[in-house]
């Protein structure tokens, strides 16, 4: 079954330029997907009209196969029963961790929140507030706060950009753990195509509002016809084998 | 900005209705006014044309040069010599350069003819000390001048020295290595950098002179605020007040126009400080005698005219002091914390109302809605009476029903009319901090399941509710000083302590206008204390 169906969509914050222009792609439930792009291309407007933060200038987002936006129907994000965690992890201030957690739920909150802090290990934190966390902290707070709903998709703007950028670095291990535990459909953006072969299934290129190429991971690198992809493609496999040199020869 | 949406349907939502409902409703005044200029001129305007336009025209503009000169240079000045020098008291120091905005122009005015007029507190201490002197005149355009400079510098003061505070230490450093000396330093790098706040300080000044009515009435000098009155009162003319508004409104937009050019063409990419971690030097030797640049505007704005008022004080305190005064008190605060939270309610409704709109037309109307604080208050207050008579008559002949009781036996069209002069005080500093709060945290909330409402409780109101406290603040004190507007559409009955010290002033019983004066300073000085050292706590 497709969790996520996507026809022809388009976005213009200003009537003029598109952010996003005529997209068309659909993903299968319990896939991981990552989006590459340069910065601007377009990524974040894409979570943003899936999670219906936004809504389209034209075409149709289906999420488990009914609609939730087009020209006519908008489903509020309340409805959609996806979860997006933002780049920068908008932690509510004056909440502290477990109420953070608890922030949308409606029953057995102290069971659910010992359960989540447990699986981000930071049994010990509950009674924190964020500005007294670590930026990898806060980031599994605004994870499992997300992941309390039990959303149907998950939306992850960014998840590694923030990181130490050390491949082998430990918080950057430990959200990839996490991300894998989740075990469900999600889409995640990223900048590093190492994200990417690590954690999804497959990859989206977007360049401009374009998607250049959607495919899997295993043909991530397979008949490349774009000149810009060929190019991008061949800086990310020299970066990619320097890095992994580097890194055997610690 | 599009006028028309292709998901018109799609994207409408009641929001976009209120927001703009809201807005039209409170400008209302400007809609009067610009309608009835298409009235003709009125029987009195040829005569205003011929003998006083030129006189209004002409005072107003000296007022406005004179005026913006003077609190350039004290405000730049003591902004200055406090965030880059450390010296004795310079914390106390800092907090008087506020203290002349606790004192309503109009006040000043009067206590400095108590202090230099005939006899005078000041003039007495001459005379005593072998000077022979009758008098110094204040009452002329140089007296007026002198009054409201002093009175109002402290809005230049505020913003530039936030602004200097703000400069890393880095700038100063490389400028000096550079071979600058402190002068040059400061005329072609601290004051430049400055110009955004500075002139945004010098409007508010602006907009001051524009409004003031007690004042420039008390000093005999013709100005277009005291004219559109006149016309009004005296000659009975409002169509031509109404003329005489839009011309106002014309230097207004003027004034408005040469601001935005101003600061379009300046702007600076500098990664400011958010602290106080300004290095600050000693002051020795003979830059000892700065502090004279500190020194007169404090004793000028603030400490000459409260020694007077108290002098008066003392001299009317049987009169004065009595139960009527206790009531005259109690109606001003209760007035001015009424309109406060209905303006702080209403810029509420209009921030989120148009935020959650998603047509992004309807998001322009709060803009109309909070013209008013750019529009003098004489103005305001006639748009308003155009209106309401409008109203009335409507009601009288079409439905038979006699409203003009609840227009002008109550306080209604009155705090309607401070809602259209103080909004944009609200709006504007609620809004900035909407703003930096970004809309990530909201948009989180959404997805996690919670609608609008309980957003808005749950998240922005605890988050917002510093700034929230501190436009009530500013707005209750805006409304207690609040004067022409005030004196226009206040009920019989009702009185406040700015309009019973204009009347005992008018009454030629100046001195028993101190006490309603003092207790005025009184509660905004602790009011400004209070919010200063909220600041400072939160930074
Ligand atoms: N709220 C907005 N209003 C106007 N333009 C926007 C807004 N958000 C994004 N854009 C524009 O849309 C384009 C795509 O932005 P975005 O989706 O954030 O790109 P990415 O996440 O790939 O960096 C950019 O040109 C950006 O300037
Ligand atoms: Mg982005």
């Amino acid at each position: 079954m497709k969790i996520l169906e996507i026809n022809d969509l388009s976005k213009s914050y200003d009537g003029k330029n598109n952010a996003l222009k005529d997209c068309s792609f659909s993903i299968e439930s319990g896939k991981i997907c990552a989006i590459v792009g340069e910065s601007g291309s377009g990524k974040s407007t894409l979570l943003k009209l899936i999670a219906g933060l936004e809504r389209p200038s034209a075409g149709q987002i289906k999420i488990k196969g009914k609609v939730v936006s087009n020209d006519d129907i908008i489903v509020s994000p309340q409805k959609r029963n996806v979860g997006l965690v933002f780049q920068d992890f908008a932690l509510f201030p004056h909440l502290t961790v477990k109420e953070n957690i608890s922030f949308g739920l409606k029953k057995d909150k102290t069971k659910k929140v010992d359960e989540l802090l447990k699986k981000i290990k930071m049994e010990g934190y509950g009674n924190r507030y964020p500005s007294e966390l670590s930026g990898g902290q806060e980031q599994r707070v605004s994870i499992a706060r997300t992941l309390a709903l039990n959303p149907e998709l998950l939306l992850l703007d960014e998840p590694f950009s923030s990181l130490d950028t050390n491949l082998k670095s430990d918080l950057r291990q430990e959200i990839k753990q996490i991300i894998k535990d989740i075990g469900q459909s999600m889409i995640f953006i990223t900048h590093d195509i190492f994200d990417a072969l690590d954690i999804a299934d497959e990859i989206i290129f977007l360049k401009e509002g374009n998607i250049i190429r959607h495919s899997s991971i295993r043909n991530a690198y397979k008949d490349v016809e774009n000149e810009y992809l060929k190019k991008s493609m061949k800086e990310l496999k020299s970066n990619a084998e320097r890095i992994l040199k580097a890194v055997n020869n610690k | 900005m599009r006028f028309y949406s292709k998901h018109f349907k799609r994207d409408f939502n009641q929001w976009s209705l209120y927001t703009v409902a809201i807005s039209l409703f409170i400008a209302i005044p400007v809609f009067t006014i610009i309608f009835h200029l298409f009235n003709g001129k009125g029987e009195m305007w040829d005569h205003i044309v011929t003998y006083f336009l030129l006189d209004y025209v002409l005072n107003s503009i000296i007022l406005l040069f004179g005026t913006g000169i003077i609190c350039f240079s004290f405000g730049t000045a003591s902004a200055w010599i406090v965030t880059k020098y450390d010296f004795p008291y310079r914390k106390l120091i800092e907090w008087l350069l506020f203290m002349p905005l606790a004192i309503p122009s109009y006040i000043v005015a009067y206590s400095y003819v108590g202090l230099l007029g005939n006899g005078g507190t000041f003039i007495r201490f001459l005379n005593m000390i072998g000077i022979p002197i009758k008098k110094i005149e204040m009452m002329n355009i140089y007296g007026l001048i002198a009054v409201l400079s002093f009175s109002l510098f402290p809005y230049v003061y505020a913003g530039t020295r936030a602004m200097f505070k703000s400069y890393p230490n880095s700038i100063r450093e490389s400028a000096y290595l550079l071979g600058a000396s402190e002068i040059r330093y400061f005329f072609s790098v601290a004051l430049p950098l400055a110009s955004p706040a500075i002139i945004g300080g010098l409007f508010l000044v602006f907009m001051e002179v524009l409004n003031d009515y007690g004042a420039a009435k008390y000093y005999g000098i013709n100005t277009f605020t005291t004219g559109i009155f006149r016309t009004w009162t005296a000659l009975e003319d409002i169509q031509s007040s109404i003329y005489l508004s839009a011309l106002l409104v014309v230097l207004v937009l003027f004034l408005l126009a040469m601001v935005k050019w101003f600061r379009g063409k300046k702007s600076y990419a500098l990664k400011f400080n958010n602290e106080d971690k300004t290095k600050r030097f000693n002051l020795v030797g003979y830059k000892k005698t700065y502090l004279i640049v500190v020194f007169i505007p404090i004793l000028a704005g603030f400490v000459f005219p409260v020694i007077q008022l108290l002098i008066w004080a003392v001299q009317t305190f049987e009169v004065i002091f009595n139960y009527a005064l206790f009531s005259l008190v109690i109606q001003s605060v209760f007035v001015a914390l009424f309109t406060a939270l209905i303006i702080v309610l209403t810029a509420l409704l209009l921030i989120y109302f148009s935020r959650w709109s998603i047509l992004k037309t309807p998001r322009f109307f709060p803009k109309i809605a909070t013209l008013g604080y750019v529009i003098p208050g004489a103005i305001i207050g006639i748009g308003i009476i155009r209106s309401s008579n409008s109203i009335i008559v409507f009601f009288d002949t079409y439905l038979n029903l006699k409203v003009g009781y609840l227009f002008y036996g109550s306080s209604v069209v009155l705090i309607y009319a401070y809602i259209f002069r103080f909004l944009a005080v609200g709006y504007n500093s609620i809004e900035a901090n909407t703003l930096k709060l970004g809309k990530h945290l909201e948009q989180t909330s959404y997805l996690l399941g919670i609608d609008k409402f309980v957003t808005f409780i749950k998240i922005d109101l605890p988050l917002l509710r510093n700034s929230i406290i501190s436009a009530f603040v500013l707005v209750f004190i805006d409304t207690l000083k609040e004067l022409p507007l005030t004196l226009i559409l206040k009920p019989y009955d009702l009185n406040t302590l700015a309009v019973k010290a204009y009347e005992y002033a008018e009454d030629e019983r100046v001195a028993e206008a101190s006490i309603p004066a003092l207790l005025l300073i009184l509660i905004i000085a602790i009011l400004i204390t209070l919010i200063n050292y909220k600041k400072s706590k939160t930074n």
